[in-house]
């Protein structure tokens, strides 16, 4: 496994490069630069600037240019905030996106193989139809309509917790809620149809043809097989995380990456958009190997050579 | 029951609430700058950090007058070229070295400096020899400023320049402290780093979340500085930042978004709509085939209801008659009166038809026409409300709609676009700011490519004229031309839309949308 | 029910004894679940209404009624009897007439006007009362003895907004029911493209096996963990305004998950005896694809066609939040929503409405596709 793990890592080597590669010529075949405002600059300023930045050179040389800094460590400035360096910009604001998605990704985990459970353990009871409708409800409600509607009840209507900002764990509270809730529901959703399946599997019928309690049968051997398609939705969960975290972050105000997956495209902040799409790469790269390598550990049906 | 545990849950976690600390003042702001290099900097959000941050030589009052700043008085020499710049002795840095004269002449070369790069350099172009300097055809030194002494300044223009005082209380007329900003380079504008001579000093800044800054102890009005602490909180989402003001996260919101305002108005003296220094427009594309007729572009102003748009599309914003907003400062007569804003809508309409006939078109007999906007809830709906008008006189529009970068990009090489939207908001407070855009010569703003030799001659002129009245005589005769060629298609004068709390006092709103933080206080009362 | 003879006559015999037992269990199974059918019906009531709605609809989508900006949701006519006085006063100001008496019948209207200036009467100014949206058949008749005084008589005309009108004065109903098609278009066309690329990807990968499928897979892989969000902002870019080009864009990308199902399908199809024998007499590897490993496929590839059309819709929604979804005078459920929601706490039935409509479809879509899943797995049989 060890030989399989190594190998895997030395895969996302080439595979990064590839997306930076197709990232940086992408970028630059988009119509407007980093210049075009509102308020335009005059001509001889906007070569002052471009020479500043090395946009006056030919691209290719741009390339290599940018290339060599990367492999140095160095992502380059941003150009929409010119006092700091990309790495300077994303190094503030990943702690926070992290700390927001895991908490979300815990949450939606937790509460969706619990309620998931509950579901499939009570199927076609009322309890069922509950939590299938609730989950489908919160897979059917873009969070952009939830995140707004629990601001109004809780910080304006019954002003117990704060409607912007980030720092206390009160802050924390209705972001990750609203980031978490879709998640919640479909990790439900799969956890009662992979229980459902558990539960009939010749197994579990024999443990509990044995008189095993029910709470040993279910706990011990019905949850370790049906946790397996939750697992593998932990890495589509995590990329839904980092797009779901764009509107949150808008509507409450917090201080994450995931802002400058829009706004350094529509800025055509180049070398920001370069360093947010590494970023958002590698953390998918190595989650999906993590997961990969986990359902090593839980299936033990599942061997990598 | 569960419903209670529930609550309970909820009131533990308000103790851990990040209180709202009395005596701070949290100001909402549109938007992190790109930096805190003042020479960098472009956006009247980076404005008003500025404003806070540094004194020029003439700064803002409470109502965005221009007053003595760093400078106490000034001479002008007769034929307005040379300014001469007293500073005042109590003038001192963050750091409590004295502000002087050396100060200023390092900050401008600094600024024409071409290797700064700065954005906003073309502002103080009337200083002699600015524009050369900062294309790199002059050396530095060549630059119209000089220190007489430690607290003379003296500034040489090109041509006499009446707005110029006006200009200097825009941010890349402010001050840099030589010592830092030569030690430590692009490090010098970091918290800890930046010395500065304003009212406040910068303490932290944690991108996206907030700027803090305290009293600058050695301002040479601290006494009459009331607010000890301030942190500017950015806003990406106008209808975010309204709900922190209601929650009272906030004291100020810098701008509200449109769908708000009905709503808002329960919070009566706390919403602030005022006129503001810039107008909304769409430039009609002069060499393209169709609007190259100027009876046809007439004719599409003509027809434009802007009564009903500030009314029911865009609340808050004024009907405009004229290129130049109201409320200008230099332009005594104000703008020319346009024949039609003073006929009912229907013979507008008639007219427009009439004139529309004659070449042919009508509503039967469509001609399509391409509108390009950069996406955004107002321009939508105005640029909907408008194609509704348009198509009375036969224009069909279909629409182009492009974010903001692609927007100007296009608008700046003028691909195939037709009719696009557009906007200006007065960097200082003169009819030249907004009459300029027009001048043939002027490349990156004349988005109608608009080439009228009469008009450059009357601009001309006007530059050349001393005498305030005269000059805004010829202005009026240059904006009567435009008017009447229509290459813009004035919409709206922009107004500026902001939440104050009621704790804040002293919060003047003006046509400037300038309110610097070292004249507002905390309501005493309670 | 009725047999289905027609496949019958020229396919190999034990692939139509198996496809259609297959078929018939799961459709008998499907009628059996009341939800799945109810859902279907829903989707199919809705897919009629996004055809032949706007059409039959008394207003179209990009209609503006000036007088009835941001109007709320109402059963009866517009325009409501206290609104008839403020409308008619507007018009004739603008027209610049002052009103000397009004009577209002429940259907027309007569109103005793002057002049303001010491002028008579312009005829026109009727047409600032059929700009007005609420009236039809309007007279002047300008008094003999005084032309400055004079009678308009008119027809009121009922308006009906079911759902109100949005921030332009559109009606919302019909707008819905114009972005219902446009959202279901927008999904369906998505899903065909994942569909058609995946199925196959799946499909030859899987059958083929060892090395290329390695490969092939690999690269699925290094798809996955491009950060697509950013690359269709991209595309938004280079395509402006043109949305189904965005949407076969999506497609290109949503296809990943249906490569990656199909081919563990074809994996253990592969193994099946009807293949293998196949093979080994010799039929050419994309009849096989196209003749065994595809028809049998069906069935998940359904189930997975009906849950990826709401993530196609929710996925366009996110868009338009962005402010990169379709464009004016074009809208899509997730525009209307995006707008709602801006309008939360102004005009909420701006955001119910859209978001309403969404729920109900994405619903039927889901437990349509839950259906089917029950319906087909062969575990269950």
């Amino acid at each position: 496994m060890l030989n399989y793990a190594f190998k895997r890592i030395l895969t996302i080597i080439p595979t990064l490069f590839a997306i930076v590669t197709l990232t940086f010529f992408l970028m630059r075949i988009a119509p407007g630069g980093p210049f075009d405002e509102e308020r335009p600059l005059a001509p001889a300023v906007l070569e002052n600037i471009q020479a500043s930045y090395g946009l006056d050179k030919p691209l290719i040389e741009q390339y290599f240019i940018y290339i060599g800094n990367l492999l140095q460590g160095d992502m380059g400035p941003s150009f929409v905030y010119r006092d700091k360096r990309v790495h300077e910009v994303l190094a503030e604001g990943l702690p926070i996106s992290i700390t927001l998605g895991s908490t979300a990704l815990l949450m939606a985990l937790i509460i969706g193989v619990l309620l998931g459970s509950i579901a499939a353990l009570n199927q076609n009871k009322k309890t069922d139809v509950f939590i299938v409708t609730f989950a489908t409800f919160g897979i059917t409600t873009p969070n952009y309509v939830i995140a707004p509607i629990l601001t109004l009840i809780f910080a304006l209507t019954f002003s117990i917790l704060p409607a912007t900002g980030w720092g206390s764990p009160s802050q924390m509270v209705l972001p990750v809620i609203s980031l978490a809730l879709p998640q919640i529901a479909i990790v439900t959703r799969l956890m009662r149809g992979s229980m459902l399946e558990a539960l009939k599997s010749d197994h579990i019928r024999t443990a509990r043809a044995y008189g095993l309690p029910m709470t040993h049968v279910v706990g011990k051997h019905a949850m370790r097989s049906a946790l397996l398609p939750v697992l593998s939705y932990l890495g589509p969960a995590a990329a839904a995380l980092m797009t779901g975290s764009i509107v949150i972050e808008q509507i409450f105000n917090l201080p994450g990456i995931g802002r400058y997956f829009v706004t350094s495209a529509l800025n055509r902040d180049y070398t920001m958009v370069m360093g947010t799409v590494i970023i958002v790469a590698t953390l998918v790269l190595v989650f999906n190997l993590i997961v990969d390598l986990l359902y090593t550990v839980l299936d033990p049906r599942v061997r990598y050579d | 029951m569960r419903l209670s545990y529930f609550i309970t849950f909820l009131s533990v976690f308000s103790f851990w609430y990040a209180t709202a600390n009395a005596n701070i003042f949290y100001r909402g702001n549109d938007g992190d700058p790109e930096t805190l290099d003042h020479h960098g900097t472009s956006t009247t959000s980076e404005a008003r950090l500025m404003d806070d941050l540094y004194s020029g030589l003439v700064d803002f009052s409470e109502n965005a007058k221009v007053i003595p700043g760093t400078a106490e008085r000034w001479d002008i020499s007769k034929d307005g070229l040379i300014y001469t710049f007293y500073l005042r002795d109590d003038a001192f840095w963050s750091n409590g070295d004295p502000v002087t004269a050396h100060d200023f002449v390092f900050a401008y070369r600094r600024l024409m400096n071409p290797l700064t790069a700065a954005k906003y350099a073309t502002l103080l172009y009337p200083i002699k020899n600015a524009e050369k300097v900062n294309i790199g055809e002059l050396d530095l030194l060549e630059l119209g400023i000089r220190a007489l002494d430690d607290k003379t300044f003296i500034i040489e223009l090109e041509q006499a320049t009446p707005y110029f005082l006006e200009q200097l209380t825009h941010q890349t007329g402010k001050p840099l402290h030589q010592k830092s900003v030569e030690a430590l380079g692009d490090q010098f504008v970091k918290p800890g780093n930046l010395v500065t001579n304003g009212a406040y000093v910068l303490q932290s800044y944690t991108l996206n979340s907030r700027i803090v800054m305290t009293k600058n102890d050695y301002f040479y009005d601290a006494e009459n500085v009331a607010i000890e602490e301030l942190h500017y909180i950015p806003f990406e989402d106008r209808s975010t930042c309204v709900r922190a003001w209601e929650a009272g996260e906030v004291h100020i919101c810098s701008d509200l978004p449109a769908q708000d305002l009905e709503r808002l108005k329960i919070y009566k003296d706390s919403l602030r709509i005022v006129p503001y220094l810039g107008t909304y427009y769409y430039a009609l594309n002069t060499t393209d085939e169709f609007l190259s007729d100027p009876e046809i572009r007439r004719a599409m102003s003509m027809v434009i209801d802007r009564e009903f748009l500030s009314e029911e599309i865009w609340p808050g914003m004024i009907p405009a008659q004229s290129l130049v907003p109201l409320g200008i400062n230099n332009y005594p007569l104000g703008s020319p009166n346009t024949d039609y804003f003073n006929m009912s809508m229907l013979d507008r309409e008639d007219e427009a038809i009439a004139i529309m006939a004659r070449k042919g078109i009508s509503k039967d007999r469509p001609v399509t026409v391409e509108l390009m906007y950069n996406s955004g809830e107002n321009h939508k709906n105005t640029a909907t409300a408008i194609a509704d008008m348009w198509s009375e006189i036969g224009i069909k529009i279909t629409y182009k709609i492009r974010d903001a970068a692609a927007h100007y990009a296009y608008l700046r090489d003028l691909g195939e676009v037709q009719v696009a939207r557009a906007g200006w908001i007065g960097d200082y407070s003169d009819p030249y700011n907004f009459l300029f855009l027009l001048e043939s010569d002027n490349t990156g703003f004349n988005y109608a490519r608009y080439n009228n030799p009469e008009y450059d001659a009357l601009m001309d002129r006007a530059s050349n004229e001393l005498d305030l009245n005269k000059r805004a005589e010829i202005l009026q005769k240059a904006e009567k031309i435009i008017m009447k060629a229509t290459p813009f298609l004035p919409i709206f004068y922009y107004s500026s839309f902001t939440l104050v709390s009621p704790e804040i006092e002293n919060w003047k709103s003006n046509v400037m949308n300038k309110n610097p933080t070292r004249f507002l206080s905390f309501r005493t009362s309670g | 029910m009725t047999e289905t003879v027609l496949t019958h006559d020229n396919k190999p015999l034990e692939g139509v004894v198996k496809g259609r037992s297959l078929l018939d269990t799961a459709l008998l199974r499907l009628k059996r679940n009341r939800a799945a059918m109810v859902s279907l019906w829903v989707i199919i009531c809705m897919t009629l209404a996004a055809i032949i709605g706007p059409t039959i609809s008394s207003h179209s989508y990009d209609e503006v009624y000036n007088h009835f900006v941001g109007e709320k949701p109402s059963i009866g006519a517009y325009p409501k009897q206290e609104q008839i006085t403020p409308i008619t006063e507007r018009a004739l100001s603008r027209a610049r007439v002052d009103m000397e008496d009004m009577n209002i019948s429940k259907d027309s209207i007569k109103i005793y006007i002057v002049n303001r200036k010491q002028e008579p009467l312009d005829p026109r100014i009727t047409r600032y009362l059929l700009r007005a949206d609420i009236f039809q058949n309007v007279e002047l008749e300008i008094s003999q003895d005084d032309p400055q005084r004079g009678v308009i008589s008119a027809d009121i005309r009922p308006l009906r907004f079911l759902m109100g009108t949005d921030q332009n004065g559109r009606d919302l109903l019909t707008r819905i029911l114009v972005s219902l098609r446009i959202s279901l278009m927008v999904g369906a066309l998505a899903t065909g493209v994942a569909l058609i690329i995946g199925v196959t990807y799946g499909a030859v990968s899987g059958f083929i096996g060892g090395n290329i499928d390695n490969l092939m897979m690999r690269f699925v892989d290094l798809l996955y963990s491009l950060p697509f969000v950013f690359f269709v902002i991209l595309l938004v870019v280079f395509f402006g305004n043109n949305i189904f080009l965005i949407f076969i864009a999506v497609g290109c990308i949503q296809w990943l998950d249906m490569a990656r199902i199909v081919r563990g399908q074809t994996l253990q199809l592969k193994q099946q005896e009807f293949v293998q024998a196949s093979e080994a007499l010799g039929v050419n590897l994309s009849n096989i694809i196209k003749r065994h490993i595809i028809p049998n496929l069906a069935g998940t590839v359904v189930v997975y066609m009906t849950l990826l059309i709401p993530r196609v819709i929710l996925l366009e929604s996110f868009l338009s939040f962005l402010g990169l979804g379709v464009q004016e005078p074009l809208t899509s459920l997730g525009v209307l929503i995006a707008e709602g929601a801006r309008y939360m706490r102004n005009d909420p039935y701006l955001l119910i409405f859209p978001a309403l409509t969404m729920s109900i479809l994405l619903f039927a879509l889901n437990f349509l596709g839950d259906g089917l899943r029950d319906a087909l797995d062969p575990k269950d049989r």
